[in-house]
């Protein structure tokens, strides 16, 4: 299958980011190597040609692959609105923020606010997420808006805080405030949560498999075995996203809030037999 | 006053010129300009602009926007998420800045050329913190500006008013405007934002106001009268009563009937012109009844407020407003009571076409354009950013202009408001003299500002060059040139020079008999010094003293 | 003897201006009014001065700003940073500066106050002017904070003594709590203290809101307090006629930052069913407040701006002052009235000294100590005029008192731009206005 391939040729020591956010797969469809070489890119102040700092080989195709030691490289895929992304490493910030569709397949970790404000498409993370991964951008009322995001390692603080749609499963830890404020939503952690999972939460639903702290503002709502956990379950591992063990934990504990919000949000804890 | 530097002088010929203050309308005439004013005939060698088939105005001219402000200012800070909207990069000679429906200083001056606006008036600084505003609007390009003092929840004003001392009252108010270089007094809400301190409002004229005891009918026609006693240029400024509530419009009236004979100015009166009987379900337009007050009545003049659909962001000093539209809307919230003068309060909001309340509010607004007969009474505004940002205002003057268009967004928006509106029959359509009027001309002659809206000799040279487009909006969403005192500052819709543009006051003469008594007034309950209140006239970047002393003057008065 | 009355003191951010200086032979001899910080920062106005130099070695103060704008002009990710202790035309010319060659520019509320102003971003804020409590407030709630150390005039401007308007007996009319970690001297001020377990306010505040919403909760402590004593505060606040929640680094810097003061906030909202209740945070270093104002007006944003791309930029964590300096990503920095190195995180402090430095600054301090370029200033409000900010956005004007032999920081950055734009003539080439031909 036809694949544009960018490889990138290093910072040459510099520490100064590079902005990339010509780099998706639509604004590079249907142009010309000459064409996708003089897209311009951001070193500071400066601006560079995308040929400068990526070396462009392939076929000019809506599948594109990235490789390189990209952490400093910030903004890959965002605002995608289709096609294939797939970064072969690290990435730096803002990967597929704002996106609407498409897939990006992260084969490293992603630094923060990865998918942020994303209203579709999907976005895999084989490594690490850093913090406020689908969440949201100061003082933006809403987080991610649709399409999913899946983390096969750890992620960071604010996990999809400020949530409208859209699902969010990481496969590890979570650190403080997942779900924080969210309004809608599904986030699941499958590896321990860190403090004030759903702080604020008015609606939504996060569901954890390793019991989290539960604040003060959520009353606990008896149990259940929610018919809806096993159906996405069986979509993500359709997808290739092993969670298959834990299918059979079928009983879960419901705790409804933030009280201290609207406090119609559920925090659902494993209750494993 | 700070002089422009001498200038080019200009001949602009073959325009259609609309000057309807010097009741010229739209006939081709040779515009004149030199040393930053508009002269018979050119001295020196002059640079010939062609106008062959454009249309040429005076400088548009805002009597209502909220731009510069310590809540202007909060509005921003409050909202990282507007600006991220709409990013405006630096140019040689430009600084960068943001748009939307808070833009930045500098934005808002380039944006305000942009349609050929050269002078804006601040509606609303609260004395303590009109320092700031005029920090601000130092950093506001280009355009000419001037700022309206909050005066109708000061304690002090309401302590002379139930006392009775008049006298006193009128030299504290002259002082405020003196020593803060303010241009007119604004009223928002009388009594009510002293009231949300106590976590109340007011409900009428009558109410009696916690602690102070006095009304808001008094408060009114206390200022009212003050303003006319310092013979201020502009009357005082009203935001009535009952902003936002359905059924307000009699508080309204009310409010108008209270200063029959005196002039007043009633500001984004389409906020003011509810029917129903204070629930949403029965909201309904009264746009009619307040227009046939005007239209009775001369001694008033409006602007409108008019809804435009999309994004805005509520910034008023009404504070128990603000907390009713949070509460409504559950969006992010600031409030801020400000120590013996008034409050303020912000709300993120939007306005949708397929929401009943909005877009009946935006039909209200129109029919209240329609509905005046007298364009010299009524003004263009959105109450920017509370109603919709100013940029939209080319698409007002497009509705205003084109009833197929007007029509066509009756279609488009919530079906109930075809039945509920008088909209569907108003088939005027507004000329561009009228236009001309409503955005220049009548402002102008509101404000008593007598070099500006019209291109008699003698006028600042503040001229805008529009394309006669059949597209009312792209006309006056782009003109040709724009000139301000005399220069080309933008060129096709783009600036290319930029000035600092001067700072409007009133002259009021210093009167400083009461400063014993204001000064022991600070000491007790301010918590800054007297002595550190008065801005001096160096910290402005440029200025204008704007003469006083017309008593009696009416709105409508020839000049 | 000459003496100036009405004098703004610039240290704290209770920012009085009612200050008396007295100052014969160019000397600064008495400070009346003041608070021990104050009377400090005047009497001391010649101790430790800063001395112009280039690499350790004097130079002209015109050699300084050449070398400097030298270094500016080539940056490709330059910072520059501080201005708090600055004024708001020093302030102005900094962002000038920073739109013209596109840098990061940030100041000391991205490492102080940053995650109130997040708070505020997120979910606004109910306030009020330092006179509203003056003259209304009759509770009054320090929280996580030390006014009596930190601003000690607060209490006897605003807070906690002074007699107003509604609060003719003053003390009297007021009930004062404390609520912290352990005491301090600002419990002496309170008619009740209540200690907290560290880390936990935003269960305490969560919790509060919740009862203030009505809801019963089968709890019987939060925070190590037992929910009786919470259930007697929820009262209080509820009874109150105008009551005020005062909050400092005891939120802002403990687990959970913003969303500490976000709970807070939504606090003294949701109180609004019951009574008016506001929330001021007590911000220090001198005009901070002042240069987050003109930050906003001129770029939309408080802090942590970024204008490499040619129009602001917000995003703490990615262009806030820490962040970029942990990161080493910065190539040049250009520190004006703060310590810098003394300020910011370890890691942050070792990149910043390996980079080219630039200090302004009337004094002598870590960051002089090691910077590249030392430009000494005229301080601010002390021989230079200018604007500041009080902590609640009150401008007032700020006085020169005496003469310094240097340039004030609006001068030096004024002159900074002068050669940045001499050296980069594209970044500042005008366009001519365009008209028809003839004459």
């Amino acid at each position: 299958m036809d694949e544009l391939v960018l490889t990138y040729r290093g910072s040459g020591g510099s520490r100064i980011p590079l902005e990339a956010e010509a780099i998706t797969p639509d604004n590079l469809r249907g142009k010309e190597r000459g064409g996708i070489e003089r897209l311009t890119l951001f070193h500071g102040n400066a601006k560079v040609p995308l040929g400068d700092a990526f070396e462009v080989k392939g076929a000019p195709s809506d599948r594109l692959r990235v490789l390189g030691d990209l952490a400093l490289v910030k903004g890959l895929g965002q605002g995608m609105t289709g096609g294939r992304l797939v970064i072969e490493g690290d990435a730096g910030m803002h990967v597929g923020a704002r996106m609407s569709g498409g897939t990006i397949e992260v084969r490293g970790g992603a630094a923060d606010w990865a998918g942020a404000e994303m209203t579709g498409g999907l976005i895999w993370i084989k490594g690490d997420a850093g913090n406020r991964a689908g969440s949201a951008y100061r003082g933006s009322k809403f987080g991610m808006r649709g399409g999913v995001i899946l983390v096969e390692g750890s992620a960071g603080h604010e996990v999809g805080g400020y949530m409208r749609r859209g699902l969010i499963a990481v496969r590890g830890d979570v650190q403080d405030f997942a779900g924080a404020r969210m309004s809608a939503g599904t986030i699941f952690v499958f590896g321990r949560p860190g403090i004030r999972t759903g702080g604020g939460m008015k609606r939504g639903t996060i569901v954890c498999y390793q019991a989290p702290e539960v604040l003060p503002t959520f009353r606990a709502a008896g149990s259940f075995e929610p018919l809806f956990v096993t159906i996405y379950l069986r979509a993500l591992a359709a997808r290739g996203f092993d969670v298959g063990r834990f299918e059979a934990t079928r009983r879960f504990a419901r705790y409804r809030g933030d009280l201290a919000e609207l406090g119609k949000g559920e925090l659902l804890v494993a209750q494993p037999d | 006053m700070t002089q422009a530097p001498r200038t080019q002088a200009f001949r602009i010929r073959g325009g259609r010129v609309y000057d309807p203050a010097n009741g010229i309308d739209g006939s081709v005439k040779e515009i004149c300009v030199e040393d930053g004013r508009v002269v018979r005939e050119c001295r020196g060698a002059a640079e010939v602009i062609d106008a062959t088939g454009l249309v040429v105005m005076p400088g548009g001219i805002d009597i209502h926007t909220h731009v510069a402000s310590p809540a202007v200012n909060a509005a921003r800070a409050l909202r990282p998420e507007d600006h991220r909207a709409n990013c405006c990069p630096r140019r040689p000679g430009l600084r960068s800045g943001v748009g939307n429906t808070i833009p930045s200083t500098f934005n808002t001056g380039y944006l305000y050329a942009r349609l050929g606006y050269t002078t804006i008036m601040e509606a609303a600084t609260p004395p303590i913190g009109t320092r700031h505003t005029h920090e601000e609007l130092n950093d506001i390009p280009i355009v000419d500006k001037g700022c309206y003092l909050l005066m109708g929840n000061n304690e002090f004003l309401m302590r002379y008013i139930k006392a009775g001392e008049m006298d006193k009252l009128k030299q504290y108010v002259g002082w405020l405007v003196t020593s803060l270089k303010a241009y007119g007094l604004k009223l928002v809400n009388p009594g009510g934002v002293e009231q949300w301190k106590h976590g109340k409002d007011v409900e009428g004229l009558d109410d009696r106001i916690d602690h102070f005891d006095v009304t808001p009918r008094q408060i009114i026609q206390a200022l009212a009268w003050a303003n006319e006693e310092l013979g201020l240029p502009h009357s005082i400024h009203i935001h009535a009563n009952r902003l936002g509530i359905p059924g307000n419009c009699g508080v309204t009236l009310e409010t108008l009937r209270a200063l029959e004979g005196r002039r007043v100015h009633l500001a984004h009166v389409q906020f003011h012109s509810y029917g129903g009987d204070g629930g949403w379900s029965g909201f309904t337009s009264r746009a009619k009844d307040l227009a046939d007050y005007v239209n009775a009545h001369p001694n008033v003049t409006v602007d409108v407020g008019q809804v435009v659909f999309g994004d805005a962001t509520t910034i008023t000093a009404d504070g128990p407003w603000q907390y009713r539209l949070h509460k409504l809307t559950k969006n992010k919230w600031y409030n801020s009571d400000v120590e013996i003068e008034t409050g303020s309060g912000i709300v993120p909001y939007v306005y949708r076409e397929k929401n009943f309340v909005n877009a009946l509010q935006w039909a209200i607004g129109l029919e209240t354009f329609l509905l005046i007969d007298d364009p010299w009474r009524v003004y263009l505004s959105t109450d920017h950013p509370n109603a919709g940002p100013f940029v939209f205002y080319p698409w007002v003057i497009k509705l205003l202009m084109d009833a197929p268009f007007r029509a066509e967004m009756l279609k488009r928006v919530h079906p109930r408001v075809a039945s509920r509106s008088l909209l569907p029959g108003l088939t005027r359509e507004y000329t561009l003299n009228e236009i001309a009027i409503v955005t220049r001309a009548g402002p102008a002659r509101a404000l008593g500002l007598r070099n500006k809206g019209h291109l008699g000799v003698g006028a600042d040279a503040d001229v805008a060059i529009y394309p006669d487009a059949r597209d009312r909006e792209e006309m006056f969403e782009r003109p040709v040139y724009v000139f301000k005192d005399g220069r080309i500052v933008v060129r096709d819709g783009e600036v290319v020079e930029t000035c600092p543009g001067r700072t409007l006051y009133a002259d009021v003469p210093a009167d400083d008999r009461l400063i014993k008594e204001i000064g022991d007034l600070f000491q007790a309950y301010y918590t800054v010094e007297v002595e550190n209140f008065p801005i001096p006239l160096e910290d402005l970047a440029g200025h204008e003293a704007i003469p006083v002393g017309r008593p009696g003057a009416r709105a409508g008065e020839s000049r | 003897m000459q003496v100036t009355k009405g004098v703004t003191c610039p240290f704290c951010g209770v920012t009085c201006d009612d200050l008396e200086i007295h100052v014969e032979d160019g000397q600064i001899r008495e400070v009346k009014n003041a608070c021990v910080l104050g009377r400090d920062t005047f009497l001391h106005h010649l101790k430790g001065l800063a001395t112009p130099r280039i690499d350790g070695k004097p130079a002209s103060v015109d050699a300084c700003i050449d070398a400097a704008a030298d270094i500016l002009a080539r940056a490709r990710y330059p910072l520059i940073y501080g201005l708090d202790s600055t004024e708001l035309h020093a302030q102005r010319k900094a962002i000038e500066l920073a739109d013209l060659i596109g840098a990061n520019i940030d100041h000391t509320s991205s490492i102080c106050h940053a995650p109130s102003l997040q708070a505020v971003q997120t979910v606004g804020l109910p306030t009020c002017t330092m006179g509203e409590v003056k003259n209304r407030a009759d509770l009054v709630i320090f929280w996580g904070c030390n006014p009596a150390e930190a601003h000690p005039r607060h209490a006897t401007r605003f807070s906690v003594t002074p007699k107003g308007m509604f609060t003719p007996q003053g003390r009297k009319d007021r009930t004062i709590i404390h609520v912290d970690v352990r005491k301090t001297p600002s419990t002496r001020m309170a008619d009740a203290f209540i200690q907290i377990k560290p880390h936990s306010d935003y269960e305490i505040f969560s919790v509060l809101t919740a009862l203030v919403k009505g809801h019963d909760l089968d709890l019987s402590e939060v925070g190590g307090v037992p929910m009786e004593e919470w259930r007697r505060l929820v009262s209080l606040m509820k009874d109150a006629d105008y009551g005020i929640l005062h909050w400092g680094m005891g939120l802002t810097m403990t687990r959970g930052k913003y969303l500490n003061i976000v709970a807070a906030l939504r606090l003294c909202q949701e109180l609004h069913r019951f009574t008016k209740f506001q929330g001021a945070p007590l911000r220090g270093h001198g005009n901070v407040v002042g240069m987050a104002q003109v930050l906003t007006w001129q770029t939309g944003f408080p802090f942590a701006v970024n204008l490499s791309r040619g129009y602001p930029r917000f995003n703490p964590g990615e262009f806030s002052v820490a962040d970029l300096l942990a990161r080493g990503e910065v190539d040049a920095a250009l520190v004006i009235g703060a310590d810098a190195v003394g300020n910011v995180p370890k890691q942050a402090a070792e990149h910043i000294k390996s980079i080219p430095l630039i200090c302004v600054d009337p004094k002598e301090s870590e960051t002089t100590r090691v910077a590249k370029i030392v430009i000494p200033a005229a301080q601010a409000a002390v021989a230079a005029a200018g604007v500041a900010y009080r902590m609640d956005h009150i401008p007032l004007p700020m006085k020169k008192v005496v003469d310094s032999p240097y340039p004030s920081d609006r001068e030096i950055l004024d002159r900074i731009i002068a050669g940045v734009s001499a050296r980069r003539p594209e970044l500042v080439r005008r366009m001519r206005p365009a008209a028809s031909a003839g004459a």
